[in-house]
């Protein structure tokens, strides 16, 4: 087992570090932003519900279109959650940050889109009107609206905003919620038009288009890109002011640059056709031209965003004085998905399915624990004992289980494998490059038995209004301690009516044995 | 600590309804007081020191051990450290009510508005409204571009409506015809000498637009009068390709009957937006006049 967490030595000291346990409601009457989001939430709902009611007169053709643009929507959904990999937005901001997206901002950016057009088309040339028009009507008034749903929220609720992902996540989410309404009114549009009437192959071909060949770089890019850049403006405060605002300018041009290209009729030589309509393969192609540059950029930035993460992790975690709360394998293990992943696999190699299910859940109890040391601001705290005891039972569960073979020729990390899996006194280190030890040898502990007491498996409990416990078998000396109810302890040994136990931490006291709870 | 109940006198009582307690579910006694057992690890100076080779030390293991009793043990468990910080069992912190932590401070309970976020909220509400309420309002006061009275053929105007211009370089042509445009929709207007009626010119219209576009489909055909001329019209929607662009636009056909002349209007819009331009439609079909 690694020695206890060290502070990060690049940790900023004038920057303290972010209170992601300081989780807040949406509701906040006291902020004017929220009834701004209210009353701005009722005229975009009345909108949207009257556009519903017109495409309801294609009902299969509108139940399909739902049905598709969920199934592309509910990953996404997930996706951008997941991402944010330590502190997790509320569920509520996050569907705040949908109804903005698609109730909101196409409510309003419908309206104001013909109105801006046709602006366009009395003060400009009527063919820089039809050719330019979507690419210069279109980012200017849907990605205002949409970065105003960004610090609408924002200032609803600042503490939310602790990194530059939670501008990448509201972002994703308004986004999404854009596009999937108007997705929804393209399909509709379609089978009306192909179709004439309620039917469901235009709504797939288009979907086929807008999703499948253009989804990755839609307004989820768009506004996930503003939206880092906002939140860096807003949480950055080391940073310089114009150094701050430069890099909101910078996310902002990128993002509405992302949809000015894709509205342009730049490259539309990939949608070519001496007969008929452009195959999905040249949608795709195009796509991927138009798009993919854009979508590099937001894969590095969420990168650079997730290490930030990961710092103010470390940063959170430091000093925590017992290694089997956190090590800094484990804190590595969880700077990415994929890292996250790895572990849990290394250890279902090592330990069966139990084993990758136990890391997972010692993996969110490690997040979990990091939340809550945030909130609290400090490492004394009866809320970080019960988070450091859940740790440890589950790490004491995880190293419970029995090993099992490890497939032939496989080679698992070990900066994976031992955090999750190892007692600490059981394995020894190797390098990364050294493949795993036989399992049964691995287990085998090796320290001497005074000095390493058997794996810590609860076997009873304190049973309810607690017991007393005495440093000897002795009644006439007075407890040391009362012992609260339910507190898992192991019998290590019984001496008449007296058993003398251990708790998980290594606490060893006498208590009658008879009042004990078999834990079953 | 001191108000810590004794233990139960009644030891034969069973506990054992809380044997299925789950090891990943902790209970709630671990948000009070925490003794050492559980106590985070750093804090070694209140850890009981002793080991298991001291207690063995203390225990004979011939003699019969003594029975705890703990109700019976006179001594009440001595006072536990508690860490700073950390509030005795039952209380918490600072003394208060347990229902104390509940009320926030007398300022939170207040209904009046976070003035402090008040002028960034107007300003988020004023972009809003400049791109939506000022686009609509900008777009109503600007004066649109017309191309006036226009000249179709055959002794044959029309008046265009305010915002349509001509896209078809004045007619420079010498065809048949004239072509007008707005932002996002395309007005095409021919007159031809015809001796039909509407309806017929309207199905000549439609084989000619099915024979240009990709796909299209027709919508049932209305007939009527427009400024006392018979008028027959039928909406489409069509799929059109070409060497560089495709997409799928609504549209219009009207055939109007004057004065032995057949004249076709074909409007056609981008997909979506031909509702915005039904009303200057209707205006320059009243507005044809046939001079001699």
């Amino acid at each position: 087992m690694s020695a206890a967490v060290a502070a990060p030595a690049s940790t900023d000291p004038v920057a303290p570090p972010p209170r992601w346990g300081v989780q807040a409601s949406l509701i906040q009457p006291r902020q004017p932003a929220f009834w701004l989001f209210l009353v701005l939430l009722g005229i975009g709902g009345y909108l949207f519900l009257d556009e519903q009611s017109t495409m309801s007169q294609l009902p299969t053709a509108l139940t399909m279109s739902w049905a598709l643009v969920l199934i592309y929507a509910v990953p996404v959904a997930l996706i951008v959650y997941r991402l944010d990999l330590f502190e997790r937005e509320p569920k509520l901001m996050l569907a705040a940050a949908l109804l903005w997206g698609g109730v909101i901002a196409t409510s309003l950016a419908a309206q104001a889109n013909g109105a801006w057009l046709s602006i366009m088309g009395k003060t400009l040339p009527l063919d820089v009107t039809a050719n330019w028009g979507p690419a210069i009507v279109g980012p200017g008034v849907e990605e205002t609206l949409k970065l105003m749903g960004v610090i609408t929220l924002f200032l609803i609720v600042p503490d939310e905003f602790d990194g530059v992902m939670d501008g990448f996540v509201y972002g994703a989410m308004v986004g999404l919620g854009f596009t999937v309404v108007e997705d929804v009114s393209y399909f509709i549009t379609a089978s009306a038009a192909f179709g004439g009437g309620d039917a469901t192959g235009p709504v797939v071909d288009t979907f086929l288009i807008r999703v499948v060949a253009g989804g990755m770089y839609s307004h989820v890019l768009f506004t996930a890109v503003t939206g880092m850049g906002f939140a860096y403006f807003v949480t950055q405060r080391k940073a310089g002011f114009s150094r701050r605002v430069l890099g909101f300018a910078a996310c902002v041009v990128a993002g509405v640059s992302a949809h000015v290209v894709w509205n342009s009729p730049w490259m539309q030589s990939f949608l070519a056709t001496t007969s008929g309509r452009p195959s999905t393969l040249q949608w795709i192609e195009y796509g991927l031209v138009k798009g993919m540059p854009f979508f590099v950029l937001l894969v590095v930035l969420v990168v650079l965003a997730t290490r930030s993460e990961e710092k103010n992790f470390r940063s959170i975690v430091a000093g925590e004085p017992d290694p089997q709360v956190i090590t800094e394998p484990e804190i590595t293990s969880l700077g990415s998905l994929l890292s996250r992943r790895s572990a849990r696999t290394a250890a279902g190699r090592l330990r069966g399915p139990m084993g990758s299910r136990l890391t997972g859940q010692l993996q969110a109890a490690q997040i979990d624990y990091a939340i809550i040391r945030s909130r609290v601001g400090t490492s004394i705290d009866p809320a970080m004992d019960a988070q450091r005891l859940k740790i440890r039972g589950i790490r004491s569960q995880l190293e419970a289980l029995p090993l099992v073979a490890a497939p032939m020729g496989s080679s698992l990390p070990y900066a994976v494998t031992v955090p999750y899996g190892a007692t600490g006194t059981a394995v020894a280190v190797a390098s990364a490059a050294e493949t795993l030890p036989e399992p049964v040898a691995a287990a085998v502990p090796v320290a001497a038995p005074q000095e390493v007491p058997p794996a810590w498996v609860p076997t009873h409990l304190v049973p309810p209004s607690g017991m007393a416990a005495w440093d000897a078998p002795d009644p006439s000396r007075p407890p040391m301690v009362n012992l609260p109810e339910r507190l898992e302890l192991m019998v290590e040994s019984r001496a008449g009516a007296w058993a003398l136990v251990r708790a998980i931490n290594g606490w060893r006291g006498w208590v009658d044995g008879r009042r004990l709870v078999d834990r079953g | 600590m001191s108000s810590l109940p004794p233990d139960a006198s009644d030891t034969s009582q069973s506990d054992a309804e809380d044997g299925s307690t789950d090891s990943t579910e902790f209970p709630r006694w671990a948000a009070p007081a925490v003794p050492p057992p559980w106590t985070g690890m750093g804090e070694a100076a209140k850890v009981p020191t002793f080991g298991v080779s001291d207690i063995r030390a203390e225990v004979e293991p011939a003699a019969a051990p003594a029975q705890p009793e703990p109700a019976a043990t006179p001594a009440q468990p001595t006072a536990v450290e508690i860490p700073p910080g950390q509030a005795p069992y039952g209380q918490a912190p600072n003394g208060q009510a347990p229902w104390a932590a509940m009320a926030g401070p007398a300022e939170d309970r207040q209904p009046s508005l976070d003035r402090r976020r008040l002028m960034p909220t107007v300003a988020v509400a004023c972009i809003v409204a400049a791109v939506v309420l000022g686009g609509l309002g900008l777009d109503k006061v600007l004066a649109a571009p017309s191309a006036g009275k226009v000249a179709v053929g055959n002794h044959v105007t029309i008046v265009a409506a305010p915002g349509w211009v001509r896209a078809d370089e004045g007619g420079a042509n010498g065809s048949a015809g004239v072509t007008l445009q707005q932002a996002n929709a395309q007005l095409s207007v021919q007159a031809l000498s015809y001796g039909g009626s509407a309806s017929a010119a309207l199905s000549d219209l439609e084989s000619s637009v099915s024979s240009e576009a990709d796909q299209v489909s027709f919508g049932d055909e209305q007939d009527g009068t427009i400024s006392g001329r018979k008028v027959a019209m039928a909406g489409f929607e069509a799929v059109v390709s070409g060497s560089s662009s495709s997409g799928t636009v609504d549209g219009e056909l009207i055939c109007m009957i004057a004065s032995g002349n057949a004249v076709v209007f074909e409007v056609v819009a981008a997909q979506g937006d031909l509702g915005t331009v039904v009303d200057d439609v209707k205006a320059m079909v009243s507005s044809v006049e046939v001079g001699q």
